[in-house]
């Protein structure tokens, strides 16, 4: 194969490398061009774009209502908290109170998102390492949250079930208790996961001392969720300053420690047995009531004259919107804060340095970015 | 679980693998197998798959293509569906499943519920390699876009039916404003329905979805989806803005409008439909001068002059449009004060007098001059008229009432409908304490009759030729009226008034209801076995309807013009056939109501213009 070369000395060939989309290795429609030496990263640019919709534009010639179609799309493995958020923000800007039982749903939505979101990373470093038992494992379970979701929303992938003021339905009958068998099955299945994953002396060998980042290093560059966690930082907005009814549940924030890569993998693994603990705890708690309050028709929806920053914490980290509102029918401006924004695009070009060509792929899947949030 | 902790090497592994050869498939072969995890198999219950639309219940209100955030919904022209409603039209949606995302938006703003979503969702696409490239686009329209009835599915998925129709984006409920209790209203002549306060009215008027079925309805085309928005925003001087466009009678519409927008209204058509009128009434109450805020910038007189007789809505709306347009208006009115029917024949309880001449005065600081008790063909000759002006208006309404054409209608006691609430309104007629008063009719006009009698302390009983529910009156007038005591006879047909000097005894035939084969109001029948049946009564009131006198206009113009004793005939712009001479409000009408009267003066300013500009060509 003929490289791109750069230069070459006794010793090293220098040239540049593409990894993008038609790459195994890397998530969704990104790519970084890589300049080599040897085997060795010397100098990455990340190169997104490839993926660019105009979200934040399109968000402000659309009414306040139709955008939910469009927000969950900001990121595909993970659409709730988008649509979450922006419900939040614009509840807050009109000064709707939202039903207990609503909030309850959407803690239960969250976290069965957040699960499958977890699965789905999981199984693409499976991807990464070879270890193909793990991609067709965990997809396949990961179905059956989709299986509940559509029963749930309507809809498999992007669920537009949100609704300012609360969720579009209620729980259907019987929903509960196929979560509650699920959630069995699910954690019959964990012990298995590790047993293979975690376990596995492969993914031990290619994973753990990879990718270390320290926990100054992970603040300094704005990393959030799993990623900040599994550096030692125990920030987690649900704990920090929660949302919903997270404050009315008990769960603990998972510590791993050390920030290489395997600990970041272990951390989601972790935490996945936390979110089985909420939502088993949501079965047991939710209210009856209704699930939505009225709101003014989606032509005559008119949020009030401000600006709010309104987050939520995702499978990747911090999920943030900014809606700024001139009091007309459409948002003045949204801005979308992407938990994958930082570590893929800024702090990918300090991290690969110096590593291994076989280490990238790895790297990026045990980060678990999601390039659509790049490119919104 | 650590990163020390490794699986040792284990013989048996392999083994353990086995157990999973007898394991259920994760993987569903769809179409040959199904999903079982929903009640019902298949995929879920509300499922958001193709669109199907029940053209039976779709009225083409076009609000599933304005949400749409894709614009994969067009309304295209239908020939073959026929509308639901006589406000419906028959442009019917049409998807592109190219562009649609199956969000269901479209489904939630439905308000007839007729669109839905079915659980059908395999597209299958075969085009066939042999067409030519050129010829692509009629196959991808042919597969990709359709009408939603085309594949009605038996099978629906997302939908929005009459059990869940509380559940979703629209809200049918209205917020009715705050009204006096019957008890109450029926001893005093004050105003008994509260107009909104901000919060009321920006809450209502969110309920509209802003599609305009509203504005086809109205006989003047108000823009009505345009000032709801402005309330919505809690802006009345916007909303007043959008009104006076096309009204400039707002709070009197506010008040009394006959509300065919409220008939059309789609919300209307699963629940309750939005009070467009109390909205008008809200804006132009709390606007206080009208001309400033609809930022109105009078022209200088162009040296025309016009004339128009009658100082009711029609003449009122066509002086202040014409005045819009530069011309000099003068108003002939044989009353003592403007307004017309306004003023005499609607009761104070729902139109105060200086709410309408707030109205009445912004109309008149325009500058339109105004000559009071001149009766047109007494004090001042109609010819002398049509030859100093450039053109003439006739915006007289109704004066002649229809009679009962039975016995003993002389009678004293025995009164036309307008004559009466002439009297109760200015104040000639002041007590009608313990006296039986029977009122002949199913109008508007017999129920402000009936009810400003209860007022006066009578007991009122009206009899009307056939059911409730064909009375041409206002549903709510009804309602109202029976809540404050009157009693309503259905079916009967007045017979003969008997007494000496002064009504005594008032019969009527208990008729029996004919169904009109060509499907109008169903025909009353009084043959020899209807029962008979006397009131004894102290006055008889016939509010049956009443017709235009043009007793002032010399009889070879009335000829000319066509008219006959109904109506005169008149072109879009209320022209009638006489060069120069203009007619609107009630004698041209055929709905007689404030509002068509308003329009007609609307488009007579306009027609005067083009009228003028086209004699100034030819000279």
């Amino acid at each position: 194969m003929e490289l791109n070369l750069l230069k070459e000395s006794n010793d090293y060939k220098y040239y540049e490398l593409f990894i993008g989309p038609n790459h195994p290795g890397i998530e969704g429609n990104f790519s970084y061009v890589l300049k080599m030496k040897g085997h060795s990263v010397e100098e990455v640019t990340p190169d997104p774009g490839l993926l660019h919709r105009g979200f934040e534009k399109l968000m402000e010639r659309r009414l306040w209502t139709q955008n939910l179609a469009l927000i969950p799309r900001i990121c595909v493995p993970e659409p709730d908290v988008n649509e979450v958020a922006y419900c939040l923000g614009v509840e807050h800007m009109m000064g709707i109170d939202v039903p207990k039982r609503a909030q309850y749903i959407r803690v239960i939505v969250l976290e069965l998102a957040r699960i499958a979101s977890f699965l789905f990373g999981m199984s693409g470093l499976g991807g990464t390492t070879g270890h193909y038992t793990s991609v067709q494992w965990l997809i396949g379970d990961r179905d059956y949250i989709l299986d509940l979701f559509e029963w749930l929303t309507g809809g498999r992938v992007y669920h537009i079930y949100q609704y300012p003021g609360g969720v579009k339905n209620d729980l259907p009958e019987g929903w509960l208790d196929k979560l509650s068998d699920f959630l069995d099955y699910l954690e019959k299945r964990l012990p298995e996961y590790d047993k293979f994953i975690f376990k596995n002396p492969i993914i031990q060998k290619r994973t753990v001392g990879l990718g270390y980042i320290s926990a100054e290093d992970a603040i300094e560059n704005g990393l959030t969720g799993p990623n900040l966690r599994a550096s030692g930082v125990m920030y987690d907005i649900r704990k920090a300053q929660p949302y919903l009814v997270y404050s009315e549940l008990d769960f603990d924030i998972p510590k791993t420690g050390d920030g290489d890569a395997f600990s970041r993998v272990l951390q989601r693994r972790l935490e996945l047995s936390e979110s089985i603990k909420i939502l088993r705890q949501c079965i047991e708690q939710i209210p009856e009531g209704p699930h939505r309050t009225k709101v003014p028709n989606p032509f005559q929806f008119r949020v009030p004259k401000g600006s709010y920053y309104s987050k939520v914490e995702s499978s990747r980290g911090e999920f943030g919107y900014y809606i700024v509102s001139d009091g007309d029918v459409k948002p003045y401006r949204v801005y979308v804060r992407g938990p994958s924004y930082s570590i893929g695009l800024y702090y990918a070009t300090k991290a690969l340095v110096g590593m291994r060509i076989e280490d990238v792929p790895v790297w990026i899947h045990t980060t678990d970015m999601c390039p659509p949030d790049f490119d919104r | 679980m650590g990163s020390q902790d490794i699986e040792k090497k284990n013989g048996f592994a392999p083994i353990v693998g086995l157990k999973y050869l007898f394991k259920k498939p994760h993987t569903i072969r769809y179409p040959k197998e199904d999903l079982e995890v929903f009640p019902v198999s298949g995929n879920s219950p509300n499922y958001r798959g193709f669109h199907t639309n029940d053209l039976e219940k779709c009225i083409g209100c076009g609000n599933c293509a304005r949400i749409c955030p894709t614009d994969a919904v067009t309304m295209v022209e239908s020939t073959d569906v026929r509308p639901t409603n006589k406000f419906a039209k028959t442009v019917r949606p049409v998807f592109d499943y190219g562009r649609c995302c199956f969000c269901a938006q479209c489904v939630d703003v439905c308000p007839t519920g007729s669109l839905q979503m079915s659980r059908d969702y395999i597209h299958t696409f075969h085009p066939d390699l042999s067409i030519p490239v050129e010829d692509e686009p009629e196959i991808v329209s042919k597969d990709f876009i359709w009408r939603a009835d085309m594949s009605r599915s038996k099978n629906p998925g997302y939908v929005r039916n009459e059990s869940n129709k509380f559940d979703k984006v629209l809200n049918f409920e209205r917020i009715e404003p705050k009204k006096a209790d019957p008890d109450k209203r029926k001893i005093s002549f004050s105003k008994y329905v509260q107009i909104y306060s901000k919060e009321e009215a920006s809450k209502e008027a969110s309920r509209c979805l802003g599609c305009g079925a509203c504005v086809e309805a109205c006989p003047n085309e108000l823009h009505i989806p345009e000032y709801i928005s402005a309330i919505s925003k809690q802006d009345p001087q916007e909303s007043l803005e959008w009104i006076y466009k096309r009204n400039p009678l707002p709070l009197i519409c506010g008040e009394v409008c006959t509300h065919q927008c409220e008939e059309a209204c789609v919300v209307g058509i699963q629940g309750e439909p939005l009070a467009i009128r109390w909205l008008k009434a809200f804006s132009a109450s709390n606007v206080d001068d009208y001309l400033k805020t609809a930022k109105i910038t009078l022209p200088k007189f162009n040296g025309k002059k016009l004339a128009a007789v009658g100082g009711g809505p029609a003449s009122l709306s066509f002086g202040y449009y014409a005045r819009l347009l530069g011309y000099d208006v003068t108003i002939y009115e044989a009353e003592e004060k403007l307004g017309g029917a306004m003023m005499w024949g609607i009761p104070i309880y729902r139109l105060p007098k200086e709410e309408m001449m707030k109205d009445i005065n912004a109309i008149l600081s325009t500058g339109i001059n105004v000559h009071l008790k001149t009766k047109v063909g007494k004090d001042i000759k109609f010819e002398d008229l049509m030859n100093s002006y450039d053109a003439v208006f006739i915006g007289v309404g109704n004066s002649k009432p229809m009679t009962l054409k039975i016995k003993g209608e002389d009678l004293n006691g025995v009164m036309q409908g307008l004559t009466f609430m002439h009297m109760v309104n200015d104040g000639s007629l002041k007590d009608l304490k313990g006296k039986k008063v029977v009122v002949v009719g199913g109008g508007n006009v017999a129920m402000d009759v009936a009810r400003s009698s209860v007022r006066l302390g009578a007991q009122v009983t009206i009899v009307y030729r056939r059911r409730i529910e064909d009375m041409p009156a206002d549903p709510e007038e009804i309602e109202e009226a029976r809540e404050e005591g009157v009693k309503i006879v259905e079916m009967g047909v007045p017979v003969e008034i008997r007494g000496k000097s002064s009504v005594e005894t008032f019969e009527y035939a208990v008729a029996s209801l004919v169904p009109d084969p060509s499907g109008g109001r169903p025909k009353p029948v009084v043959d020899d076995r209807s029962p008979h049946i006397t009131l004894s009564v102290d006055y008889v009131i016939a509010a049956i309807g009443q017709t235009p006198s043009l007793d002032f206009v010399p009889a070879e113009i009335q000829q000319k013009i066509g008219f006959d004793g109904r109506s005169v005939p008149v072109d879009e712009y209320g022209h009638t056939k006489v060069k120069g001479l203009f007619c609107g409000g009630d004698a041209s009408n055929s709905r007689q109501d404030i509002i068509s009267a308003i329009g007609s003066g609307l488009r007579a300013a306009k027609g005067v213009d083009l009228y003028l500009a086209k004699e100034e060509k030819h000279v």
